[in-house]
C-alpha cells in the first residue's frame, strides 16, 4: 500500500496547485520592473523593490482569499526552516557574485577591473540568480516550466551582457524591464486561465445531507463495520 | 500469520498495523495532510477525488481518534473547515509507513 502512495508527489501536486494562479509569477515581475526603475533613477528608489519584497507575501495571500481559495480550496505548504533558506539564498547569491568575478578576472585581468563590468555583466549575474531560484521552485513543484523560466532569464542576461549598452546601466534596465514584462505577462496569462478551468463551486452542502452512496468512488466508501 | 510481535521471517505481525490508517481512503488523507502544514476541506476533497460526504465520515473518524485537527470557521460568509495533522497523527502515519515498508522489504 505504501509503495503506491508517493509523498513525494502528492507535495508536488500540492505545490503546483498552490502555484496554478500564476500570483507568484505576477510579484516576480512588479518586483523585476521596480527594480529596473531603481536601476534608471537613483538609489533611493531601492525602498520602491523593498516595498513588494516585504510586503508582496502578504498582498498575494490577500487576492488568494478572494479569488483562489474559494475555488480550489486552502493549503499551507510545509516550509523549510526560515534561518536555513535565507543561509542558503545568501551563500548562493555570495556563490554566484565570486564565481562570475573569478571569471571576468580571469577573462579580462587586474588592470581592467572597473565598475562599469560590474554593470555590464549584471544581468548575467541576475540570470543566474534567478536559476538557483527557479531551480528550487522546481524541485519542489516538480513543474519543468521554472527551468524554462530559469534558462531565458540566464540566456537574455547573457545575450545583454555581450552586448555594450551605452551607458553601461541601461542595459541593466532594460535586462529587468524585458524580465518584469515576461514574468508578468505569463503570470497574468496564468490567472486568466486559472479563473477560467476553476469557477467557484456552489455552496457546499449541509453537513446533515445524506451522503448519495452513488457518487462514492468504488474502494474508497466507508465500511460501517471499520 | 500469528498475532504474536514477531512473527516467523521477522514480519510485523498484523496486530501492528493500524487499522484506521489501513483503509484507503483514510491513508489517502493522512498522506495528503502529512506533506503539507494544513489544508482546507475543498483541498483536500479535489486532490483526493473524493466526494463531501465521503471524506466528512473519514475525517471524523480520524477526529475521533486524535489523527487530526479539524477547525470550523468562515471565510468571508463560506464556511471553512481546516484540517492538519496531530503530533499523535503525524506519529501514527509514520508508524503505520514503516510496518508497510518492513513488509515489503522482508517479503520473499
Amino acid at each position: 500500500m505504501d509503495e503506491k502512495i508517493d509523498l513525494r508527489d502528492i507535495e508536488q501536486r500540492a505545490w503546483r496547485v498552490y502555484m496554478e494562479d500564476g500570483l507568484v509569477e505576477i510579484m516576480i515581475g512588479v518586483v523585476l520592473f521596480l527594480a529596473s526603475g531603481a536601476f534608471h533613477t537613483s538609489s533611493t528608489s531601492v525602498f520602491l523593490v523593498l516595498f513588494p519584497t516585504i510586503f508582496g507575501p502578504n498582498i498575494i495571500e490577500a487576492i488568494r482569499k478572494r479569488y483562489t481559495y474559494p475555488r480550489i480550496g486552502y493549503v499551507k505548504l510545509q516550509s523549510d526552516d526560515p534561518k536555513k533558506t535565507a543561509m542558503g539564498i545568501f551563500l548562493y547569491t555570495v556563490a554566484v557574485i565570486a564565481i562570475m568575478a573569478i571569471v571576468l578576472y580571469l577573462l579580462f585581468g587586474s588592470g581592467t577591473w572597473a565598475p562599469y563590468l560590474l554593470y555590464q555583466w549584471l544581468p548575467t549575474i541576475v540570470g543566474a540568480i534567478l536559476l538557483g531560484a527557479m531551480t528550487y521552485t522546481k524541485s519542489k513543484s516538480g513543474d519543468a516550466r521554472y527551468y524554462a523560466y530559469a534558462l531565458v532569464a540566464l540566456a537574455i542576461g547573457v545575450a545583454f551582457s555581450l552586448h555594450r549598452f551605452e551607458p553601461v546601466k541601461r542595459g541593466v534596465t532594460l535586462y529587468l524591464l524585458l524580465l518584469s514584462g515576461i514574468m508578468i505577462v505569463t503570470g497574468l496569462s496564468r490567472f486568466a486561465v486559472f479563473l477560467r478551468n476553476h469557477p467557484l463551486p456552489p455552496e457546499p452542502e449541509s453537513s446533515h445531507e445524506a451522503r448519495d452512496p452513488s457518487k462514492d468512488i468504488p474502494g474508497l466508501g466507508v465500511d460501517p463495520d471499520d | 500469520m500469528t498475532e504474536n510481535e514477531e512473527s516467523a521471517g521477522g514480519l510485523p505481525s498484523i496486530k501492528e498495523f493500524d487499522k484506521l490508517i489501513h483503509e484507503p481512503a483514510r491513508m489517502l488523507i493522512m498522506a495528503h495532510l502529512y506533506v503539507v502544514e494544513s489544508a482546507d476541506f475543498l483541498f483536500i476533497m479535489r486532490q483526493t477525488g473524493m466526494t463531501f460526504g465521503n471524506l466528512s465520515a473519514h475525517m471524523s473518524r480520524l477526529e475521533e481518534a486524535g489523527y487530526i485537527e479539524v477547525e470550523k470557521g468562515f471565510v468571508g460568509k463560506r464556511p471553512n473547515t481546516r484540517l492538519s495533522l496531530t503530533e499523535e497523527g503525524k506519529a501514527a502515519f509514520e508508524d503505520y509507513r514503516k510496518s508497510m515498508r518492513q513488509l515489503f522489504e522482508n517479503a520473499p
